[in-house]
């Protein structure tokens, strides 16, 4: 193919890592950390909720960042990121929702309540699917590319109005404000416990933060194929 | 402790089916294209033996694969 | 990339009088008066805005019949959703309006800053959301006997119009080109302008079940904070939508 085997290669390897990542996430998760004192077992949802939701996070800023360097210079490799960001952020951010939804029916008594951080995220998924929308809805390409960065810019206020809800309306019932906190996790009794949670913790997020990039960089080569077989055709069919 | 591990359970099916269903539709799609890929391929070759040389050799097509722009 | 260079090298010369013949606020003022007075005219947008949150309000008060506490929790939702959807039914006229009549190739191509018709476009379209807007506080004390006049009420009605307005121009300016642009429109923009609403509305509904202070002015200050980051948006993003 047209890529060079270095990068193929780290490609390769970030596959391998990832799914190597995962297996050792799961095994933490549910081998290593004890179940939660006071939530019980469901509590071992929160890893994934949470690497899902840094994965999504990181993917939307990716987006972000692609759309504004659309503008600038114009090159398609731009759109693809933003285009290959959003389609797996938005994976990731459902995983987050859903798993969040769950979680909350036996602790919170609800699967759904409007709380601050709950809010901005479904905002932010929405605002994301509709970008999806506006891309199946512009034909031509310059033009449809062009509005798609604009409008990435535009729902990455929802990205930031997520992180910064918590500052404006410090009541939320969400537990987690930017990474574990001892407040309201009541940890079990000895402090080793309370470790062990943290560190499974941060190798989620780690693990998620790893396949998502993964992930991204798969579903960007995809895009590359994808145009390089609509060439193709066309050539063909210019042929014929 | 309460007893939450039907919730948990729950979780992590949900959080799996659409973990895969993002990683699977990318591969998926992978596939589909290199099904496209080998039809297109042959196309090629066919129009290749049919237009300039019939003693054209099947990997002509591997040059026209080439030919496009790379990025 | 020498071609571009070229072109902005020969365009910058006769950039300085030209700028100098439409200061940009007046590029501004006119183009919103412009559109003041196409309305004052027709009256179709305004008369179809007005209407629609009539009707909206009457179908809102029949089916939340409702005892007085529950009237106050709600009415702040009921403002803030009919505006929503009204405005939207304006801003889907505004531009598609312009786009077929060809006054928008026709503004384009008027030697002045893009931003300043994005600002000319926006105050049209925030003029006739906050129209609907005090049509409603009007309305909403007779039907759900609340009483919104308020100043601090109306303030909040001002900033989330506004916002409305700026994320609305933005947006509809986009949707104009696409296939299903009716259809488009609202599913584009409500994500978009949903921080907005949800802030005006927590604030109005804090205010009218006389909350305390404390509980409506976080969400007034982040409907400012939202507005401005939206007026600043579009001050850097109109160019790229409405360019070629």
């Amino acid at each position: 193919m047209q890529y060079s085997e270095s990068r193929t290669r780290t490609l390769q390897w970030l596959t391998y890592a990832s799914i190597g990542l995962f297996i050792i996430s799961f095994l933490m998760i549910f081998f290593y950390v004890g179940p939660e004192q006071t939530q019980g077992e469901v509590q071992r949802i929160f890893y994934t909720h949470l690497g899902a939701f840094f994965g999504s996070f990181l993917l939307f800023i990716a987006a972000f960042i692609a759309g504004i360097q659309y503008l600038r210079t114009r090159q398609e490799k731009w759109d693809d990121l933003g285009l290959s960001a959003i389609e797996i952020g938005l994976g990731f951010s459902l995983i987050n929702i859903v798993t969040g939804s769950i979680w909350a029916r036996p602790i919170w008594n609800t699967w759904w309540t409007w709380d601050p951080r709950l809010t901005t995220v479904s905002i932010m998924w929405l605002a994301y699917a509709a970008y999806m929308m506006l891309r199946s809805g512009i034909e031509d390409p310059n033009r449809r590319r062009r509005f798609a960065a604009v409008y990435s810019i535009l729902a990455f206020s929802s990205v930031f109005l997520t992180i910064i809800i918590i500052r404006i309306r410090p009541d939320t019932i969400h537990p987690v404000a930017a990474g574990p906190t001892s407040t309201s996790e009541g940890i079990e009794g000895d402090f080793a416990m309370s470790t062990r949670i943290t560190e499974t913790l941060l190798f989620t997020i780690f693990t998620y933060v790893v396949i998502s990039i993964t992930v991204l960089w798969h579903r960007i080569r995809l895009e590359n194929r994808a145009k390089q077989i609509q060439s193709r055709k066309m050539k063909l069919l210019l042929n014929a | 402790m309460p007893d939450t591990l039907d919730y948990m359970i729950l979780g992590y099916v949900v959080a799996f089916v659409l973990l895969g269903i993002t990683i699977g539709s990318v591969v998926w799609r992978y596939r589909s294209y290199a099904k496209t890929e080998a039809l297109l391929d042959q196309l090629e070759a066919s129009e290749q033996s049919a237009t300039s040389n019939p003693s054209t050799p099947p990997n002509a097509s591997s040059a026209a694969t080439n030919a496009v722009p790379s990025r | 990339m020498s071609a571009t260079t070229t072109t902005s090298e020969t365009t910058t010369p006769a950039a300085k009088p030209r700028r100098l013949r439409t200061p940009y606020f007046q590029v501004v003022a006119s183009l919103a008066w412009k559109d003041l007075r196409a309305e004052a005219r027709g009256r179709e947008l305004v008369n179809a805005m007005l209407l629609f949150s009539v009707m909206a309000v009457l179908i809102f008060s029949f089916a939340l019949e409702l005892d007085r506490q529950a009237q106050e929790a709600t009415v702040g939702g009921v403002l803030w959703v009919t505006i929503a959807f009204a405005g939207t039914l304006g801003l889907g006229r505004s531009l598609a309006a312009e786009k077929d009549k060809g006054s928008l190739d026709a503004l384009l191509l008027a030697p002045v800053e893009r931003s300043a018709l994005f600002y000319g476009k926006m105050i049209g379209n925030f003029l006739f959301t906050l129209a609907v807007g005090f049509l409603l506080v009007f309305l909403l004390t007779v039907l759900f006997n609340v009483n919104l006049f308020r100043p601090v009420l109306w303030l909040i009605i001002v900033l989330g119009c506004l916002g409305f307005a700026t994320t609305g121009t933005l947006v509809s300016s986009m949707s104009v080109h696409a296939r299903a642009r009716e259809m488009l429109l609202p599913i584009l923009l409500l994500p978009v302008i949903l921080p907005i609403i949800i802030s005006a509305t927590r604030a109005s509904t804090a205010l009218l079940t006389e909350l305390k202070t404390e509980d409506w002015l976080p969400w007034l200050q982040l409907l400012g904070m939202v507005d401005f980051v939206f007026l600043l948006a579009g001050f850097f993003l109109f160019d790229f939508i409405v360019e070629e």
